[in-house]
């Protein structure tokens, strides 16, 4: 069977008599970090997947191999963040690109029997393929967006109802309550309660101290002081000077002061 | 305590220098800097003469110490010069900036020490050669001169008379042939220099009555061939040159000798032997204007004609300036020559009229003419020695801007004697002469070949000029100096006379016998003296300006016979847009007397009709009220063609009227609609009713009642509510089996009234959007009666026709996007692509719409010129993704707001070659786009924004756009890769290639404009092509440039509709986005999305190389061998196929 570098080889055929397909390289996935969600042992690693195939795609491939648990993409292969399915409401898309998948079976000896593959095949009994692509898979995207107004405020109202729970306990756990050990969590909630943690406020209130300090300095008390700004100002205007030549030693290299 | 701890430190630092010790001097000249002088220099024309001494000290100083090279730290104590530098350039020029752009140009065209020397030496041997020639023995009658009949030389002249046979004997000049003109005061202009040398025809030659009937011209010539025949013949290796004859100021009754040397610096100096009379040789009072010094007799004309002898005041002067060139160059030199600030000025000046074409030719403002004006300021102390050249180019076009020469009256003169023999007053100059402008010799008028047009076309050039330098945070130097501007963007129609056989017709018949004898039947005045007052009393108050452009004629050797003056002209005119477009030309009541002369003028085309207010008048009626505004903006050329036929009898075809020939782009194609009327007769007059409807639609939603919040704001933000969709948009949309079906959606953007209910998760907010959509969507139904859909991107509304698309905008949405928190648990704010693109969309753009509709209603010509680019964008197949709709329409907002050399154009055609021109010229580089809506951007926020850009180029995209709503720096308009560099090189470059194809029209007189070749895309250089499915193309029913390839097979166009898609369903416009988004390491693609057949591919470079297995860059490869892969060509063309299936019908290697 040939192989690269331990990678399997597998040719992805689209449908039965697909030529010049691509070839998916497949190895058992392996790396010293433990993460849950790509158990060790259980999944199998895939790279070079085109961007039609689906994760329904690949769940159907390789349940002959064994139970699929699940099916990950992500771009590449050292980064952790795989693609999660955006919820209707966000109008997002997963990427359409080249990317690699994690297969996870529930059964160790899946991936090995996986691995003996030859071919990706996506297509049914039939010789039909199981892509979605092309016209079909836009007309289908653009007509999803038109969901009948009842079923779609039906789902409004179930997405609201969990939304105003989740953001209720976040209230709860906001208030300033001490706890078992006497920390009160400052939240923004209630009498005593913190400014907000965000970058401008913070930068707002440093310049606020900032600025309070040099109003109580004196500027223009002291004979040192005033020279000190007459030779500001030789300074700012020989700055200025500078700028304006080194602005024109640039239009100077794209020769724009030949008028013919 | 705290003073002294300072000063320490004080003192630590500065150390080095004296600044502290040395009190007096540091406050002396700190007071200097500080002091505020009214002595601005600006808009005084006269400065107060005390200053005189002292400024002129510090001119001296301030050019030594330009040249010291600047090392020294910033804190070094000033030295006096420095801060009169600093302070002169504060005073005296406009800005730092400026001076140094100034002196930047000036050593650009400044000529080396070398060269000049090489210029001495051939004078010097030439002045040598001159003065040894020998006198010819005797007299020869014209028939018996044998050195003539021997000589390889021809006379370079061709007379249109007969000339009585006359006397000609060669005598040496008496004087020293001398330098004249820019050379010899140091202003010569450009790469190419041309030396004046000026030889005096000793007044021996002549006899005394030989000043009438064109004997002059004649002996001149015979001078000069005898002097050219010599040349020919001298021994001196180092005169040798190619000879050549030309048309002095394009007359073609005063040839030069034109002499190229040899040598090497041949390549960059000509020198140009003019031969003129000696002063003494006639009296100058012979030329006052009212005489006549050409006989009719010398035409053929009869005995009793002749018996009213016609004044030449024209022909007169042009003898008169042969006369005084040099006195008046003798004049030139003496005050300019010794001012180096007055040489400079005068450079600046020569500068600014070549690059608008106004110095050239027989009707230009002569560079000797600018030098006069110059010489008659100082002397009437408008301008002094001490003047900066920035001051003496202000203050010259200060007085230009508020001349009135062509006045009675307001002429002016430079002699100071008033009682010479026979001196003509300025009242007589005044009656003879348009205007007037008296040189030192109190005869000649130096303006008397100007005529008013390019009198008032200079003096309106001069006030811009003003304008400019006023106008701060303008870079007016560019604009002035640098920025050329050639015929076919200057004006906004272009005329072009290009058949001789037509204008000589026209002059045959038409010509009047004054104006024969004072052009002494010169073409160019006759024709023009024709054509003049019938374009000026047909167009009137339509135009601002006429313009003439001449065709320079080219120099030939001197052994062909001289050279038959081209017979073509071209006219250019510059629209008055208040009246231009007005249907309709009122004349006087019937019963008037003058009704006769309207009718008489008007032809045909005048006619009784009756008005509103009673009166019942002469009109001519060109356009009926209900036409397009592109078809009214042609009414000057049917005003032309009309009067051209009706005088002269000059059909429309024997001309050629450049105004609006590639409107073609944005008509409606007919091919698919049936039926056209006024006002689906193109995309700008389609716009309008989508407009109103849209109005409506936005009445409607405000009265819906019960939407648990108000609608506070609506507005429109697709291209078609900025009038810059080329594509006609017609009310064909309708809904089919519970789906819209129609070729476009227009959007709209709502904003609801404050609420703090908002949820504060981006899922949840959008989920209420969608709450509000379906809200909308049922209360449109129900009060009224709209189709209406709920789609979770808005409420797709149909609405007579077209298809609108409303969406809210919460500005909550975009913080949201922003929103991240960096590892301190701090909440940070950080722009996004996503939200940059959304608020972009959502909230700039409605400004921005409604902002450049507001451009439109001011520049109606904004509109069409962005789609005749866009139209053109695309057909070289840059799509939106590529190079966004927007960014286009700022550009081109900018080209009619700003302040530049050129005001707004009012023809779209010409908007999009001054568009072209801009893409083309300009330094991406370095220049950034400030769109400044009513200026909101203050100066000093502009020059900051420069100044980063300057600094940090690298943190701004390729091609920055801002405007007054953006904040600051953010750059919303375009992105790091749209457009990406080399996009904007390709489209740079591919507007130059069209330029250039297009200044070749404007040359070649048999050519017309190719709209076909400016709007196919050049299939050359890509890999493939990716054929698409006709019935999903979508098509913008304008005209169609590409013809459908016959071997497809799968499409032929017929004259029917195409199907009418869904609306808003682009499959076309998403594939690529899905190709562009799987393929960005492997490809390129480019589409024309006003109906393109094809998607073109390029492959990115090394793509199929053969390279070693690696985790990262496996995607697409295949096994070769040995551990190496490689990318392979068929498995991508597959991988295509199967994402587009059922969109592409066929993949085509090239």
């Amino acid at each position: 069977m040939p192989e690269i570098e331990g990678y399997k080889l597998m040719q992805l055929k689209v449908t039965p008599k697909a030529s010049n397909c691509n070839t998916v390289y497949a190895r058992e996935h392996f790396i010293r970090v433990v993460d849950p969600v790509k158990p060790k042992g259980r999944t199998l690693f895939l790279l070079n997947i085109p961007p039609y195939v689906s994760e329904g795609n690949l769940q159907k491939v390789f349940s002959k191999c064994g139970k699929v648990e699940n099916v990950f993409f992500a771009e590449k292969a050292g980064r952790d963040d795989v693609w999660t399915t955006p919820d209707i409401f966000t109008l997002e898309r997963s990427p359409y690109k080249y990317k690699v998948a994690f297969v996870v079976f529930s059964d160790s000896k899946s991936v090995q029997s996986a691995l003996k593959l030859k071919s990706i095949d996506l297509f049914d009994e039939s010789g039909n393929t199981l892509v979605k692509s092309g016209a079909d898979r836009y007309l289908e995207e653009f007509m999803s967006k038109f969901i009948p107004e009842g079923i779609l405020q039906d789902k409004i109202d179930d997405f609201m109802r969990i939304y105003d729970l989740t953001e209720k306990k976040e209230r709860e756990a906001g208030k300033n309550q001490e706890d078992d050990d006497g920390w009160v969590t400052v939240g923004s909630q209630g009498r005593n309660s913190g400014f907000q943690q965000t970058e401008s406020v913070i930068n707002k209130l440093e310049t606020k101290i900032a600025k309070s300090k040099k109003d109580k300095e004196l500027k223009n008390f002291y004979t040192f002081q005033i020279r000190e700004n007459k030779m500001k100002k030789i300074v700012d205007l020989r700055n200025k000077f500078e700028e304006d030549k080194k602005k024109i030693e640039i239009m100077k290299q794209t020769r724009r002061f030949k008028p013919f | 305590m705290l003073r002294a701890k300072k000063k320490q430190e004080m003192e630590q630092e500065y150390s080095e220098d004296s600044m502290i010790e040395n009190g007096t001097s540091d406050s002396d000249s700190s007071e200097d800097l500080n002091e505020e002088n009214s002595d601005d220099g600006f808009s005084d024309t006269e400065d107060p003469s005390p200053e005189l001494p002292k400024t002129k000290r510090k001119q001296e100083e301030t050019s030594k110490s330009n040249k010291k090279p600047k090392l020294e730290p910033k804190f070094k104590q000033p030295t006096a010069e420095e801060i009169n530098e600093l302070r002169e350039t504060e005073n005296n020029f406009h800005s730092n900036l400026f001076r140094l752009q100034i002196q930047e140009m000036l050593k650009e065209i400044k000529i080396k020490p070398k060269m000049s020397n090489q210029i001495e030496e051939w004078v010097e041997k030439f002045q040598d050669f001159v003065m040894n020639l020998k006198d010819q023995k005797s007299k020869h009658d014209e028939e018996k001169m044998t050195w003539l009949e021997n000589s390889k030389v021809k006379l370079p002249i061709i007379l249109e008379c007969r000339l009585k046979p006359l006397k000609f004997q060669f005598l040496k000049p008496k004087n020293k042939p001398v330098i004249v003109g820019s050379a010899a005061n140091n202003t010569q202009l450009g790469s190419k220099l041309t030396v004046d040398i000026l030889v005096e025809i000793p007044e021996e030659c002549f006899r005394k009555d030989e000043y009438l009937n064109l004997v002059y011209e004649k002996k001149r010539a015979l001078y000069l061939t005898y002097l050219t025949d010599q040349l020919l013949k001298t021994k001196d290796e180092g005169l040798k040159s190619h000879l050549k004859f030309s048309y002095h100021h394009n007359h073609p009754y005063r040839p030069v000798l034109e002499a190229v040397p040899f040598e090497e610096f041949g390549k960059k100096v000509s020198f140009r032997v003019l031969v003129v009379p000696e002063e003494s040789s006639f009296k100058l009072n012979r030329f006052v204007p009212w005489t006549s010094n050409i006989r009719g007799s010398t035409f053929g004309e009869k005995a009793e004609e002749e018996s009213t002898h016609l004044a030449t005041p024209t022909y007169n002067s042009n003898f008169l300036f042969d006369l005084t060139t040099k006195s008046s160059n003798t004049l030139i030199t003496e005050i300019i020559g010794e001012n180096q600030n007055f040489q400079e000025g005068l450079l600046l000046l020569k500068i600014w009229l070549r690059q608008r074409n106004l110095d050239s030719g027989y009707f230009g403002f002569s560079s000797h003419l600018m030098a006069m004006f110059i010489v008659y300021l100082y002397r009437k102390k408008r301008l002094h020695l001490s003047m900066s050249s920035y001051q003496v180019a202000r203050n010259v076009w200060n007085h230009l801007a508020v001349s009135e020469w062509n006045k009675e009256g307001k002429g002016i003169s430079m002699c100071e004697e008033t009682d010479l023999p026979n001196q003509p007053t300025m009242e007589q100059f005044h009656s003879y002469f348009n205007v007037v402008f008296v040189d030192h010799s109190g005869y000649l008028n130096l303006c008397a070949n100007l005529p008013v047009e390019q009198y008032l076309r200079i003096r309106s050039e001069a006030e811009q000029a003003v304008h400019l330098l006023n106008a701060k945070g303008v870079n007016s130097f560019q604009e002035l100096f640098l920025k050329k501007t050639p015929k076919h963007i200057q004006f906004d129609h272009l005329l072009r006379f290009s058949q001789p056989h037509v204008v000589n017709r026209v002059i045959i018949n038409h010509s009047k016998r004054e104006h024969n004898h004072d052009s002494a039947k010169h073409w160019l005045p006759r024709f023009y003296n024709i054509l003049l007052p019938i374009l000026r009393r047909g167009l009137g108050e339509r135009v601002k300006s006429i313009g003439i452009v001449e065709t320079e004629m080219k120099p030939w050797t001197v052994n062909s016979p001289a050279l038959k003056p081209e017979k073509s002209l071209q006219i250019g005119l510059t629209l008055n847009p208040d009246i231009a477009f007005d249907i309709l030309d009122k004349g006087p009541q019937a019963n008037e007397e003058s009704s006769k002369e309207f009718r008489d003028f008007w032809g045909s085309k005048a006619s009784l009709r009756r008005f509103q207010d009673g009166s019942i008048t002469e009109a001519c009626v060109w356009s009926s009220a209900t036409d397009s505004l592109s078809t009214k903006r042609l009414i000057c050329q049917k005003i032309v063609e009309h009067l051209l036929d009706h005088h002269l009898q000059v059909k429309s075809t024997e001309i050629f009227y450049s105004a609006g020939q590639i409107d073609k782009v944005f008509k409606l194609n007919t091919l698919y609609v049936r039926e056209v009327t006024d006002l689906t007769e193109d995309a700008e007059s389609c716009t309008l009713a989508v407009i109103q409807n849209a109005d409506d639609l936005g009445k409607q939603l405000r009265q819906l009642t019960d939407l648990p919040l108000d609608i506070s704001g609506i507005q429109g933000t697709s291209s078609i509510f900025r009038y810059c969709n080329p594509e006609t948009i017609l009310p064909h949309s309708k809904k089919i089996e519970g789906v819209f079906h129609g070729y476009s959606v227009h959007d709209i953007v709502i904003q609801l009234g404050a609420s703090g209910k908002w949820p504060s998760t981006l899922s949840a907010l959008r989920a209420l959007k969608a709450a509000f959509y379906i809200q909308i969507a049922e209360k449109l139904r129900d009060q009224f009666k709209l189709q209406s859909k709920t789609s979770l991107d808005g409420v797709y509304v149909l609405k007579k026709g077209y298809v609108f698309r409303v969406q809210i905008f919460h500005p909550k949405e975009i913080v949201l996007l922003k929103q991240t928190v960096n590892e301190k648990g701090i909440t940070q704010y950080k722009d996004t692509p996503v939200s940059l693109e959304l608020e972009k969309k959502l909230s700039l753009l409605p400004k921005v719409t409604s902002a450049l509709h507001g451009v439109y209603q001011q520049y109606s010509s904004f509109g069409p010129t962005v789609m005749i680019a866009k139209r053109w964008i695309k057909s070289q197949l840059i799509d939106n993704d590529l190079w966004s709709d927007e960014c286009t329409e700022l550009m081109i907002a900018n080209q009619f707001l700003k302040m530049g050399a050129l005001p707004p154009t009012h023809q779209p055609q010409t908007g999009f070659l001054r568009f072209l021109d801009m893409l083309a010229n300009t330094d991406w580089n370095a220049e950034m786009i400030v769109v400044n809506f009513n200026n909101e951007i203050s100066e000093k926020e502009i020059s900051k924004l420069e100044q980063k850009f300057a600094k940090e180029r690298d943190t701004f995209p390729a091609l920055f756009i801002t405007t007054s709503y953006d904040n600051g720096n953010t750059s919303y308009w375009t992105l790091k890769e749209k457009p990406s560099h080399l996009i904007l090189k390709r489209l740079c470059f591919l507007a130059k290639s069209a330029l250039e194809m297009l200044s070749k029209v404007f040359e070649d007189p048999k050519q017309t404009i190719p709209t076909d070749d400016l709007f196919k895309p050049n299939t050359e250089g890509y890999n493939a092509l990716i054929h698409l499915n006709p019935s999903l193309v979508q098509r913008c029913l304008s005209t169609e440039f590409e013809e459908p390839k016959k071997q497809e097979g799968s499409f032929v166009r017929k004259p029917e509709k195409p199907n009418l898609p869904i609306a808003g369903y682009s499959p076309i416009t998403r594939a690529l986005q899905d190709l562009r988004e799987s393929f960005s390491e492997f490809a390129i693609f480019f589409y024309d999305s006003y109906g393109g057949k094809y998607i073109s591919v390029i492959w990115k470079p090394d793509l199929f190389e053969v390279k070693d297995f690696q985790v990262s860059s496996a995607n697409l490869t295949t096994v070769v061998k040995d551990n190496r892969v490689k990318v392979k060509k068929e498995t991508i063309l597959e991988d295509f196929r199967i994402m587009l299936s059922g969109i592409c019908t066929n993949i085509e290697e090239l």
